[in-house]
């Protein structure tokens, strides 16, 4: 009888005890997530000027960043005074397949008050709006930035690069894909200011 | 003892199936995807909604050719590969909004964009039954990316449970030309 009601009691507690460690370990590992990711973010390795840089599906190398008044690589300066920002880069498509999200590549960080946030991609080769990168073959690119009208030109440009993984079956689908975009490498370009060609 | 053992080996077998059936069962994506309907180079493929056949295959370093009015010319860091082919509608309108130039090494490299406007550019139009549309399709490829090329064809970048005809290119399709003018070209 006791004997039996011992039993019982062990079975209870070593139940009772796994659910509460299980629990707890859950809750420690949540915990913990969330005290990493509150911490200071890292210091990001910088990028100098004409290296190129590997960040996931996506090889770019920063070139120098002019004050222009052109709002295209080949057209006469805009017509009402405005000006531009001007960033040349080589971009390469290292994944295995014709792609499009380059916007995402760059973030300006701190942003610049008057600056647009979303700055147009020209494929030099063309003079036209890039639309896509086929893989393996690398361009040179022009980011255009407008400023807006009165706005002070900034002594320099602090450009975020971000990079993503590559993974062969993602959690939805099990399709490949590229995921967790995050920055990788952060490059302060001086603005150089050129006359507009006549 | 015996009955320890049993349970320790169950448990790795049910661990390992586990693991395989992870690693092997097809995921979502590769059964809902698309349906290969293969065939050979000049040979019509008839699929769910169209039918295709690729005639010709051309490689150009640079194109020419006259969009809006203007003269337009296009160079390339790699080479530009133009395949000549015939799409028909089977049985409804339908818009072809795909084709990959699919290389040996499993690159996909689509239909290249840089060419809005130019002339019998296939996959701009809609297909209208009983109407066949010659014309071509080009892609923008590294050079080692030419040989053993698989041309893919559907009516989406990513067909779900639909017709993606795959018609094997010749595997060499020989030198390219400095120049092709769209305009003078032979699609017949």
């Amino acid at each position: 009888m006791i004997v039996s009601w011992l039993a019982g009691l062990r079975q209870a507690v070593s139940s009772k005890l796994t659910i509460g460690i299980g629990g707890l370990l859950a809750l420690a590992i949540t915990s913990g997530q969330s005290l990493l990711e509150a911490l200071e973010p890292p210091v990001l390795p910088a990028l100098a000027a004409g290296v190129p840089l590997d960040a996931g599906r996506w090889r770019v190398a920063l070139h120098d960043v002019r004050l222009t008044t052109q709002s295209r690589p080949d057209g006469p300066p805009a017509p009402d005074g405005a000006q531009f920002l001007a960033l040349d880069l080589d971009l390469a498509n290292r994944s295995s397949e014709t792609d499009n999200t380059f916007a995402r590549i760059l973030a300006v960080e701190p942003p610049i008050e008057g600056l647009q946030p979303n700055p147009t991609f020209w494929l030099v080769r063309d003079k036209a709006i890039l639309s896509a990168l086929q893989p393996g073959l690398p361009e040179r690119v022009q980011v255009i930035w407008r400023l807006a009208p009165g706005a002070k030109a900034p002594e320099r440009l602090r450009l975020v690069v971000n990079g993503e993984t590559f993974k062969p079956r993602d959690n939805l689908f099990a399709a490949p894909g590229w995921f967790n975009r995050k920055p990788i490498a952060a490059a302060t370009l001086p603005v150089v200011s050129v006359e507009a060609k006549p | 003892m015996s009955g320890a053992f049993a349970k320790l080996g169950a448990l790795v077998l049910a661990a390992l199936l586990l693991a395989g059936m992870q690693r092997y069962t097809p995921g979502y994506a590769e059964i809902t995807g698309p349906i290969p309907l293969r065939g050979e180079f000049g040979e019509t493929l008839a699929g769910r909604g169209f039918s295709v056949r690729a005639d010709n295959v051309l490689l150009a370093q640079k194109l020419r050719f006259k969009a809006y009015g203007r003269e337009v010319e296009r160079d390339t860091g790699g080479v530009f590969a133009l395949v000549i082919a015939r799409l028909e509608a089977q049985p409804a309108s339908i818009t072809i909004g795909s084709a990959i130039w699919r290389s040996a090494q499993g690159a996909r490299f689509v239909a290249s964009p840089r060419f809005q406007g130019a002339p019998r550019l296939l996959g701009t139009d809609r297909l209208e039954p009983g109407l066949p549309q010659r014309g071509i399709f080009i892609f923008e490829v590294p050079r080692e990316a030419v040989e053993g090329a698989t041309l893919l064809v559907a009516a989406s970048r990513w067909p779900r449970l639909d017709t993606q005809a795959e018609i094997a290119l010749p595997a060499q399709p020989g030198a390219p030309a400095p120049v092709i003018d769209l305009g003078e070209l032979a699609y017949e």
